[in-house]
């Protein structure tokens, strides 16, 4: 299973149970953030273009200390 | 000549027939004035035992061994002295020079006690200076009484030592959204280096200052691990949490790297673009991939965002840090911003980190970024009616141009305080 960050397509935001829409594509809404609008999402398929979402990235531990060694 | 051995005569008529017969009466020879020349005073005539004839006053001028015959001849009905009076000393010149030189020798104490207080305020400034650090020096906060005063400001790091000494009776507080790992105890200690710049005081180790919004109200979010490594979904969750809380000022000196050319994160941009409209200011690091005198690597995630104030590093001299990222991607949004002072900045440190000490010297675009955004709390605090759009572009504008340094390297300048 890999993790997402996501925004849904402003087409689905407007279509009812969002949860529901998405598990039926295999994807699972591990939390959604309210106040900046961004789902954290689980699937075991690749969902980048996946016509629900945008701005699909997956998760990776990337970010580090802006600390010069 | 002593004035007092004259007499003034004032003439009932002032023709020769009256001076003709003054000299007879008086048995003395009158010079005329018109006879004063460069050459001939009016002193030389009077020291030669002759009276001088002020032709144009109808006055004469006479030596007082005369004064009993003027006495007599001012009796007579036929004289031809209408007044006379023994010469007095009306002006007194010399009460003046006193007088002058009280004034001078007062002038002269007042400039003497200007200096001592030029001297006194200059060594109080000196002493000031040495008790900051460099960094503040330069952002001019030895010249500001602000102190973020009623600001909340977030620190989105490492977490934070709570214990501190510098930091009791603090409001703090904090959440954790790397899991299983606790903000309050920073195992890493960048959290709390960041946040003694941002929003301490000063050092009780050797009395330096070190911090900025001192008054402000300080917010802690865990988002790196121990490590100094944090996942995307920690960063977005300690993101929505400030703005939910609706935090003024952000910190995050954290960033990933990215490609010449690459495009900002839109979610990133999107969070940016939220966090302006609640009225909330992200500060960011630029990051330290570069390696001048190359060309710099470009500004990293997420302070490539334009919707992200991106901050670079300056070293003492002023002058852009070696490892500081540069708007390289500027087509795309990834500009600096400003910069603020990153290479040998003193501050707060954690016990529980590498080290176990209480202090720390670090170098990086993450010293630079609590600059910022100390200062921007204290804009906060002295514009309480601007949004936060508003305040970055005050920050911009005040910010100090640099000499011989690019744009693309320093964006508007150094920071300064209000």
């Amino acid at each position: 299973m890999k993790r997402f960050i996501a925004q849904l397509d402003t087409k689905v935001e407007k279509s009812g149970n969002i949860f529901e829409i998405l598990s039926k594509e295999n994807i699972k809404v591990e939390q959604y953030l309210e106040n900046i609008d961004v789902y954290v999402l689980r699937s075991s398929n690749d969902i980048r273009d996946n016509k629900l979402l945008r701005n699909v990235f997956e998760i990776k531990k990337e970010f580090t200390i802006s600390e010069e060694e | 000549m002593d004035t007092n051995d004259k007499f003034i005569l004032l003439l009932n008529e002032n023709d020769k027939t009256a001076i003709r017969k003054t000299e007879k009466e008086l048995n003395t020879s009158i010079t005329s004035s018109a006879e004063l020349s460069s050459k001939v005073r009016a002193n030389d005539i009077l020291n030669s035992g002759n009276a001088l004839h002020l032709k144009n006053l109808g006055i004469v001028i006479i030596d007082k061994e005369v004064e009993e015959k003027i006495s007599k001849l001012s009796l007579k009905r036929s004289s031809t002295i209408k007044y006379y009076e023994k010469s007095r000393l009306i002006f007194r010149p010399v009460a003046e020079l006193d007088l002058i030189e009280k004034i001078r020798k007062s002038a002269e104490d007042s400039l003497q006690n200007i200096r001592d207080l030029e001297d006194y305020l200059r060594s109080k400034q000196n002493q000031n200076n040495d008790r900051f650090t460099w960094g503040l020096n330069a952002i001019k906060m030895n010249e500001t009484d602000l102190d973020g005063q009623g600001v909340d400001i977030c620190i989105l790091d490492t977490g934070f030592y709570k214990e501190h000494p510098d930091f009791v009776g603090r409001d703090i507080s904090g959440k954790s959204f790397v899991p299983n790992q606790f903000w309050e105890d920073d195992r890493n200690g960048h959290g709390t280096h960041c946040t003694g710049t941002a929003a301490g005081f000063k050092s009780s180790e050797n009395g330096i200052r070190y911090g900025l919004a001192s008054g402000a109200r300080i917010a802690i979010g865990k988002v790196l691990d121990d490590e100094g490594n944090g996942a995307t979904d920690w960063i977005l969750n300690g993101l929505d949490n400030c703005i939910e809380k609706n935090y003024k000022v952000i910190s995050m000196s954290l960033g990933a790297p990215v490609g010449i050319g690459e495009a900002p994160n839109p979610i990133f941009e999107h969070v940016g673009n939220m966090a302006l409209q609640n009225n909330c200011l992200i500060i960011a690091a630029a990051g330290n991939d570069s390696n001048r005198p190359g060309l710099p690597r470009p500004v990293s995630m997420p302070a490539n965002s334009e919707s992200f104030m991106a901050v670079a590093a300056l070293e003492k001299s002023l002058k852009v840090a070696d490892f500081s990222n540069g708007g390289i991607n500027v087509s795309n949004g990834g500009k600096i911003d400003v910069s603020a002072p990153g290479v040998g900045v003193y501050s707060s440190y954690s016990p529980n980190a590498l080290g176990n000490k209480l202090y720390a010297s670090l170098n990086g675009t993450s010293m630079a970024t609590p600059h910022v955004a100390g200062l921007a709390a204290m804009y906060f605090q002295a514009f309480p009616t601007l949004s936060a759009s508003d305040i970055w572009r005050k920050l911009e504008k005040r910010a100090k141009q640099l000499n011989n340094q690019q744009i693309r390297d320093v964006g508007n300048g150094l920071v300064q305080a209000i």
